[in-house]
């Protein structure tokens, strides 16, 4: 397995002039065909890492060149499969949105002869796609005011009359309805299946102490930036970054709610190979340690956690803390739509 | 002559062919396409009416349909009381002088809606700028955003210069010789707005209206950030159904729904321009 190389300054200059000189290659068919690789992603400043620690090196050592473009979207994916003019080899998914698009036939099966996953956490196995990493969502709160009177967990979230404060939760039902639960006590083991009835009595308790549906997820730092709310449901990205930046905003490692960061290749791509090994890629051990040094998300395989920069480490989620919810994006399949609305009316009354 | 007459309309014809082409290619062609798509049944296979049932038995879409409309009117009777004075002014001012200030108002276009939202939570937040401002004289705070004010403050900020230019026309094309007449015969300067000025600046105050009001309809971002939870707009809907839950019928079927309501304000705005340019020739 290669181990990390120090990019200079010269190597990237020398990558970049070699890209130049093989570009023309490309425009040529015959010559594309598996020597180029188009990954869509979510773009931010995590680019810049998968970048460095996956892209350029993957070409390194295959000598298949990376072009990406941003916006993962499921309208785009249906579109390209469904008019069999596939542009992207490879994208980027919400975790949500897995299971649903696998069903709808938009991805390729993973090959397991490729890409090994014997190391793999099992929250992050699925048979179209291949979960790099573990993110995490939980309560961001100002250090500056409240005096300490801060909730940690869903059910301090929750216990308005203990800690004063406005609220600020996510417009929409998908990670809303689990944190509800949470919040009226449901441990995160016993969150799914879920209790709508009860979760929906729980919301209705806190309705009028949000003082925001938040629509963006940057907004949930901003709100408590800019003193408008006082506990937001935020990611642990962006209350990192923020703090990088002096505001002085904290989070709760308590109770969090852990996503996957899911890639997977689209049905019909004339690249499968080729996509796929890329996926492998992901998989490596050392390349994840580099990545969670870099943006923060927890390695998905097990081995690799311990590798990871103590500094870093502090940041990233507990996957073994009881506390803590891992979604299940199965259990919404069929389920999204029909809540979503209710809970939309619900938000309207 | 009526040969001549049909000739030349034929010809006339003729220069718009270019346009008609792209808006049927463009326009109309993806329009039936929608149309026909909220015509199919989701799952795939055969035609049914099942999204359209959908949007109206299920009582969310009715709910938010109202919403849209509050906030479209909303928007459009802020956007006209704080437009019909700018509009006014600039009609008074020398031609010159006038470009210079019409160039201020557009400025606003050359911003983002996304960038405008966030620099307004700067303005109206809770320990904002109009805030900090209104607690040095011991008022506040005022809670300005994540309503429906903050909602129309920021749709109006937008809207603003689509009304100020149709009433900006119509005040221009009056002949200053009414206002003139008007006060040989003895009206005061308000009696001649209140009477003369308005009454002949109607048109472009409809056509104002009714340009912004179909515009608001499809307003998205600013009511998601500027409002509360009461805020919901008839495009969210069509987002979520197109990206989240893949629904596309439903989605086609709440899009052709706006179309309809906007087609029916633009049915009204042509009857009302055509009637301004019956008007104007009167008056020459």
């Amino acid at each position: 397995m290669p181990t990390s190389v120090p990019l200079s300054r010269r190597s990237i200059v020398l990558g970049i002039a070699a890209g130049a000189v093989a570009a023309p290659a490309y425009i040529r068919p015959g010559w594309a065909q598996g020597k180029r690789l188009v990954i869509c992603h979510f773009g931010g400043i995590e680019y810049f890492a998968k970048r460095q620690v996956l892209y350029d090196p993957f070409t390194k050592a295959t000598g298949i060149e990376i072009v990406t473009t941003t916006g993962p979207d499921v309208a785009k994916m249906k579109v390209q499969v469904e008019h069999k003019d596939v542009e992207w080899d490879i994208t980027e998914m919400n975790d949500a949105w897995v299971p649903t698009v696998a069903r709808m036939g938009l991805l390729e099966r993973v090959d397991e002869n490729i890409v090994d996953r014997t190391n793999c956490i099992p929250q992050a196995k699925n048979d179209f796609a291949v979960g790099r990493a573990v993110y995490s969502g939980g309560i961001a709160f100002p250090t500056d005011r409240l005096s300490g009177r801060v909730a940690k967990t869903w059910t301090d979230f929750w216990d308005t009359k203990r800690i004063p404060g406005r609220r600020g939760l996510r417009n929409r039902i998908t990670d809303t309805l689990e944190i509800a639960l949470m919040g009226d006590g449901v441990t995160a083991s016993k969150v799914y299946p879920c209790d709508v009835e009860r979760a929906f009595k729980a919301l209705d308790q806190i309705k009028e102490d949000v003082s925001q549906w938040i629509a963006q997820s940057q907004q949930a730092v901003s709100l408590i930036q800019r003193d408008e709310a006082d506990f937001t449901f935020a990611y642990a990205t962006r209350v990192k970054k923020s703090q990088e930046s002096n505001v002085p905003i904290g989070y709760s490692f308590q109770q969090n709610i852990l996503g996957i960061n899911y890639s997977g290749a689209l049905k019909g791509t004339r690249n499968r190979d080729a996509a796929m090994r890329f996926l492998a890629f992901t998989m490596d051990r050392d390349r994840q340690v580099q990545l969670a040094n870099l943006t923060i998300d927890a390695p998905s395989r097990t081995d690799a956690l311990p590798l990871v920069d103590p500094r870093v480490r502090k940041w990233l989620p507990d996957i073994g803390n009881p506390g803590n919810l891992f979604t299940n994006p199965e259990w919404w399949v069929g389920r999204v739509d029909e809540l979503n609305t209710r809970f939309k009316e619900w938000l309207l009354t | 002559m009526i040969r001549n007459l049909a000739r030349t309309y034929f010809r006339e014809a003729l220069y718009a062919i270019p346009a008609v082409l792209f808006m049927a290619f463009l326009f109309a062609m993806p329009l039936l396409g929608v149309l026909s798509q909220s015509l199919q049944r989701n799952s795939g296979g055969g035609p049914s009416l099942e999204a359209w049932t959908k949007v109206f038995t299920t009582p969310l879409f009715l709910k938010v349909a109202i919403a849209t409309l509050e906030i479209s009117i909303g928007a459009t009777l802020c956007s006209l009381l704080l437009a019909y004075p700018v509009a006014y002014f600039l009609a008074k001012q020398p031609p010159r002088r006038r470009v210079l200030y019409m160039i201020l108002v557009l400025i606003p276009f050359w911003t983002s809606s996304l960038v405008k939202s966030f620099s307004l939570m700067v303005l109206l937040g809770h320990s904002g700028i109009i805030n900090e401002l209104l607690a040095t004289v011991g008022i506040g705070p005022v809670k300005m955003l994540f309503n429906r004010f903050g909602v129309m403050v920021g749709m109006s900020h937008y809207l603003i210069p689509f009304m100020v230019f149709p009433i900006l026309t119509s005040l221009q094309n009056q002949p200053p010789e009414l206002g003139r007449a008007a006060a040989i015969m003895g009206a005061g300067k308000l009696r001649i707005f209140t009477r003369v000025t308005f009454p002949l600046s109607l048109p472009g105050v409809m056509a104002g209206a009714l340009l912004v009001f179909v515009l608001s309809l499809g307003f998205y971002i600013i009511p998601a950030l500027l409002g509360g939870r009461k805020d919901m707009m008839f495009a969210n809907l069509v987002d979520f159904y197109t990206r989240e839950v893949l629904n596309w019928p439903v989605a086609s079927a709440v899009a052709v729904l706006l179309a309809l309501a906007a087609a029916a304000a633009a049915t009204l705005l042509s009857k009302v321009q055509s009637g301004s340019s019956i008007y104007s020739e009167e008056a020459r």
